[in-house]
């Protein structure tokens, strides 16, 4: 049930559309034909039933007004005509003249020609008593002179103010309303003009005819009908609004209570002729016809007939009702037959819809039926769709060959790229637009030290990028994304792997864009040159050696030269010297001083010796050398060369042995490295000692010395010292370096007594001297030195 | 004789003597020129031109007139607003509407003499059924006139005012011919007008009438001056009414004057039947009871005081006006002193000129 109400609601097909566009339509050109029967189309000058309605009420009301108005007049002509009938005649004007000539001589008794007025007024009454309430005449001064009634003779007329008007001269007829208290009264008066005995008029008025009528029944009796009784209201009022008459009958003080008759009278007597639609305070719509009957020069009556339109349109409203109703039925019943008509029309289309909802789904070996009942069109559009449907099988077929073969294209194709990309020596990586790892090859996942399925989805800046670069790199990468920036196409960056080890990568990437012209990431190749960088940087440090080297054999070449001409000089002094001894006696004072100065010039030729030992051009003298007696000699000479703030405390070892060496070699080893000692303290304050065990030490004050140093003929710089040494002026550390260097080095041409060289040995010397840098020893030359023996 | 007896005689002598400049200059002497009394007439309006046929062919008015050192001049005119300027200057007594009498005794002092007829002034159309469908139409009247008074007050009936209406001046002659061109969807115009419309075309009906009624105006100043040429006037008024009350053929040949009046006037054809016109004259003014006199009871309302309240709301008079004025303009007795003396005036003496 709820499916056939789920399939009833859903008004997606064909037939349920036929229906609701047939019923909409139906509807709209019915209703539209409905309402321009009812209500017309005056810009296309269609009059509606109301319209024809309405103006055919107005028509039959305002005839109706008219037929009354002009029944009204008549009656009121006719009964102008009977008093004038009455007040004309001679023997009435007659009499009235002998009345009137008689005027205040009794003329109020009864007397003859007052019986025979009062006969001739009650005849005239008698005639239609119907109509006539009373007929009298009356003089002058309002007195009754003659009545229909003759009890009345001589008493005053009950409405002066009628009576004051009626013998206005000249208004020979007066036709006005009063009230007796109960009941409206018309008066019509007449007069009876004063003749001379010429038979002359002579402009006075003798006396007055009036007629007293109750106008209800004779007016009103009666109202013919143009709807129902209860529908129509008719009024007649004088000119003051007082009513005269009206159907249904009301007292003149009931108008105050009926608000369709207060409207009534108070629109009839503004004295115009009108059709109006009015509208009560209690929501009744009347139409109504107004029309005036003069009267007199001054006065005239209104009539207002009304029509309640709800009833007047009554029977046009149920006829609108009906035909409505028998529409919608019409309509209901059309519905139907479309209905059926329209599922006869739609089933084979329904079917066709199915066949393509098959192929839709992917059958494609659906065919749509067709029989030789089926609408041509519809036949066509199912021979149509098989055969579409077959060429459909077909392509599909075809295409699924392709496809298949394309699809093995592809996947070999895949592979080849994969291989290529995993035999790469380089990272290949694409990061998206939100940083994140897209594609990495197998080179660029073993670089990282993860596998590709882990690095696949992260966040390349928070995961590989050494920590305090994050945020920066990662706002120049959304930058380029949004294009705010250009692509720096090479660069070198360091990456922190999986195992937090930091490699150095040179990178060449390119932006990739989508269809829409957007960045849609980066595709990067990245190289690790961590190992290549370090080794550059050797590679570098090793020139830079070599060509110090280059320059220290220049100046030795240099050195050499300086030598030679300075040894010549020193031979010339120490001669000299050696001479003023000579000629000096013993115990002269100068005697001292000469021998020093001839020992300083020996040292100057030792050291000439050595320049010339260090430029490949002196020679070498090996020697038994106490090395407690060299140090002792030159320590007092050394004294002078460093800072004040130095002092040098020299402990020998008595045991030492003597050594077989170069003696000017061995004092400038000493000298070197008590000059690099002082040079290292500078100008602060510190020491320089040297033990028995040939151990030099420097330190500054407050650092205690570290306790026992093992080894003999060891010399060593603290780190106390190596930091002064490094950093201090004259970089002692390098000059130590460079003495110990070229010590060793040069012990290859017997500089060190004998010590063999080898050019991998100097190369270990060196790493050892890198070594020792790193691991905070300047460096230290240690020798054993033993009789008879050289290591 | 004492000095305050000379002084009171001087004094006396003088006010005689001005009395009598007075009379002078008031009434024409014997051996002058007549002063010529020129009454507006409408040739075109019944019964109105019917009455002023009678009156410039009443040769006992001329006669009377001319006893007095007077003569009688009818000026026609189309309709009575356009004389409205002119009384008081020009015109010493015309034949008004309701609207002009009340604009006029708004302007300046006026008497009347009595009723010339009392009928309706209509709006005719085909269209147009209820009052309410005027909005919008377009509506020929014409200015000032008694029917611009009733279409004003169909406007106002149904709560509409003339600005919601186009209105078309025009002619009350040529409302007819503009209605059925269609040049006009209604108009509001007196009789003969609307009976021409429906008798050329059985469609167009009158659905609005509004009382009308036209007087007999004396230029109050006139009335003064020339009291006796006044009652003259208001004799030859009375007559002309009389004598057409007296037969059915009296009534026809006014007509068929009128008729040569306005056919003169307008210089052309009238379209208007003399039988027709003599039913309009019966129905407006013969047999209506006690016309031309105006009769006001104790009580009532002064006569035209409510067109005159309605016009003021509408601001068609000034705001200023005194509705004494138009009050005072009804006061004039000189009917009743002709009608309580119609030997002297020879009311019972017929004598029209052929």
């Amino acid at each position: 049930m709820s499916f056939s109400l789920h399939k009833m609601l859903r008004f997606d097909g064909i037939r349920e559309h036929i229906i609701i566009y047939f019923g909409i339509l139906s509807l709209f050109v019915c209703g539209g034909l409905l309402f321009g029967l009812l209500y017309g189309a005056p810009w296309l000058g269609i009059e509606g039933l109301y319209s024809v309605k309405e103006a055919e009420v107005l028509r039959e009301l305002e005839h109706l007004a008219d037929d009354k108005k002009q029944s009204v007049a008549q009656w009121v002509e006719h009964r102008r005509t009977d008093v004038a009938i009455a007040a004309n005649s001679k023997a009435i004007a007659a009499a009235a003249t002998r009345l009137f000539r008689r005027r205040g001589a009794g003329a109020y008794a009864a007397n003859r020609d007052s019986l025979f007025l009062s006969d001739q007024m009650g005849a005239v009454r008698n005639a239609m008593p119907e109509v006539y309430d009373s007929l009298v005449m009356v003089s002058a001064d309002g007195k009754t002179i003659a009545s229909s009634d003759p009890a009345l003779i001589g008493s005053p007329y009950p409405f002066p103010d009628f009576v004051t008007g009626a013998f206005t001269v000249g208004a020979t007829e007066q036709v006005g309303t009063a009230n007796d208290g109960k009941h409206p009264l018309i008066l019509i008066s007449r007069q009876i003009m004063a003749r001379d005995a010429d038979g002359e008029q002579t402009g006075e008025v003798a006396a007055v005819v009036i007629a007293k009528i109750k106008p209800q029944q004779s007016l009103f009796a009666s109202l013919p009908g143009i709807a129902p009784r209860s529908a129509t209201q008719m009024i007649l009022v004088g000119s003051q609004g007082e009513l005269l008459a009206s159907v249904p009958m009301l007292l003149p003080g009931a108008v105050r209570d009926d608000p369709a008759a207060r409207r009534l009278a108070s629109r009839a007597v503004t004295r115009m002729e009108s059709s109006l639609a009015e509208r009560l305070d209690d929501g009744r719509q009347l139409i109504v016809a107004y029309r005036f009957i003069p009267i007199g020069a001054s006065d005239g009556w209104g009539i207002a007939i009304a029509l309640d339109r709800g009833q007047a349109f009554a029977p046009l409203t149920a006829t609108t009702r009906h035909t409505i109703v028998f529409g919608l039925g019409i309509l209901s019943l059309a519905l139907i037959l479309v209905g059926w008509a329209a599922g006869r029309i739609a089933h084979p289309i329904r079917e066709l819809r199915r066949s393509v909802s098959a192929l839709e789904a992917g059958d494609f070996a659906v065919r749509a039926s067709t029989t030789d009942r089926q609408e041509g069109e519809i036949s066509q559009l199912a021979l149509a769709f098989n055969s579409m449907a077959e060429r459909m099988e077909n392509w599909h077929l075809e295409l699924e060959h392709e496809v298949a073969e394309r699809t093995e294209e592809l996947r070999r194709e895949k592979d080849t790229a994969q291989r290529y990309l995993d035999v790469a020596g380089v990272m290949l990586i694409f990061l998206d637009r939100d940083g994140r790892i897209g594609m990495i090859n197998k080179s660029g996942a073993s670089m990282l030290g993860c596998s590709e399925e882990t690095l696949i989805g992260l966040n390349w800046f928070d995961h590989f990028l050494p920590p305090g670069c994050h945020d920066e790199v990662k706002g120049v990468f959304a930058a380029l994304m949004r294009g705010d920036c250009r692509l720096v196409e090479f660069y070198e960056n360091h990456v922190v792997t999986c195992a937090k080890e930091e490699r150095l990568f040179s990178w060449h990437n390119i932006l990739l864009y989508g269809e829409e012209g957007t960045a849609i990431g980066v595709l990067s190749s990245g190289e690790d040159i961590t190992l290549r960088r370090r080794s550059e940087l050797e590679r570098a440090d090793l020139d830079r050696q070599l060509l110090h080297t280059q320059k220290l054999e220049s100046l030795g070449v240099l050195a050499g030269g300086i030598a030679h001409d300075f040894n010549n000089l020193l031979m010339a002094i120490g001669g000299n010297l050696e001479l003023a001894r000579h000629a000096l006696v013993a115990q002269d004072d100068a005697t001292r001083f000469i021998d020093n100065a001839f020992l300083a010039s020996l040292r100057a030729a030792d050291l000439t010796r050595q320049m010339l030992a260090y430029s490949g051009k002196g020679g070498y003298c090996v020697k038994i050398v106490d090395l407690n007696q060299l140090v002792w000699e030159n320590a007092e000479l050394l004294k002078a060369s460093i800072a004040k703030g130095v002092t040098m405390s020299i402990k020998l070892r008595p045991d030492l042995p003597p050594i077989q060496a170069d003696p000017g070699q061995m004092q400038q080893v000493v000298m070197n490295l008590i000059t690099n000692a002082a040079e290292a303290i500078g100008d602060g304050i510190g020491a320089i000692g040297g033990n028995r065990n040939s151990t030099l030490r420097c330190r500054h004050p407050g650092q205690e010395p570290p306790g026992g140093e093992a080894g003999t003929g060891r010399v060593r710089l603290r780190r106390d010292c190596r930091q002064r040494l490094r950093h201090g002026p004259g970089n002692a550390a390098a000059s130590l370096r460079s003495v110990f260097h070229h010590q060793v080095y040069r012990a290859g041409t017997g500089a060190l007594g004998g010590a063999r060289h080898h050019p991998r040995s100097r190369r270990r010397d060196l790493r050892r001297q890198r070594a020792g840098d790193r691991n905070d020893h300047a460096g230290a030359l240690s020798g054993a030195a033993a009789a008879g023996r050289q290591s | 004789m004492s000095v305050r007896q000379q002084r009171l005689f001087s004094l006396i002598c003088l006010g005689i003597l001005l009395l009598c400049a007075k009379q002078a200059e008031c009434a024409p002497g014997q051996n002058k020129a007549p002063r010529v009394i020129e009454v507006g007439v409408q040739p075109l309006g019944y019964p109105a031109a019917m009455i002023g046929a009678l009156l410039g062919r009443d040769a006992i008015l001329k006669d009377e007139l001319a006893r007095h050192g007077y003569s009688l001049a009818p000026v026609p005119f189309r309709k009575g607003n356009d004389m409205v300027e002119l009384m008081g200057s020009r015109l010493d007594a015309a034949f008004l509407g309701d609207m002009p009498t009340i604009l006029l005794a708004s302007r300046t002092e006026i008497s009347v003499v009595g009723l010339v007829k009392q009928t309706f002034s209509s709006i005719v159309s085909r269209k147009v059924t209820l009052a309410a469908q005027l909005k919008g139409k377009r509506v020929g009247f014409a200015a000032g006139s008694s029917a611009h008074h009733t279409l004003l007050q169909a406007l106002a009936s149904v709560g509409l005012s003339d600005g919601d209406v186009k209105l078309v001046p025009l002619e009350i002659d040529a409302m007819p011919d503009a209605l059925e061109a269609g040049r006009i969807d209604a108009f509001a115009a007196w009789e003969p007008a609307p009976s021409i419309a429906q008798a050329r075309n059985p469609e167009n009906r009158v659905f609005f009438r509004g009382v009308s009624s036209d007087y007999f105006v004396l230029s109050r100043d006139f009335a003064l001056r020339h009291p006796d040429a006044a009652l003259a006037l208001v004799a030859g008024f009375v007559r002309a009414i009389a004598w057409m009350r007296k037969s059915a053929a009296n009534v026809e040949l006014a007509a068929h004057w009128a008729k040569k009046d306005g056919e003169a006037f307008s210089g052309t054809p009238s379209k208007l039947a003399v039988s027709r016109a003599a039913e309009i004259a019966r129905k407006e003014i013969l047999e209506v009871p006690s016309a031309p006199v105006l009769l006001r009871r104790p009580g009532e309302k002064p006569r035209l005081m409510d067109e005159f309240n309605f016009l003021k709301s509408l601001d068609k008079i000034p705001a200023s006006t005194d509705p004494k004025r138009l009050q005072s303009a009804f006061d004039f007795d000189g009917m009743q002193q002709v009608l309580k003396s119609p030997r002297r005036y020879r009311l019972n003496e017929y004598h029209y000129e052929l």
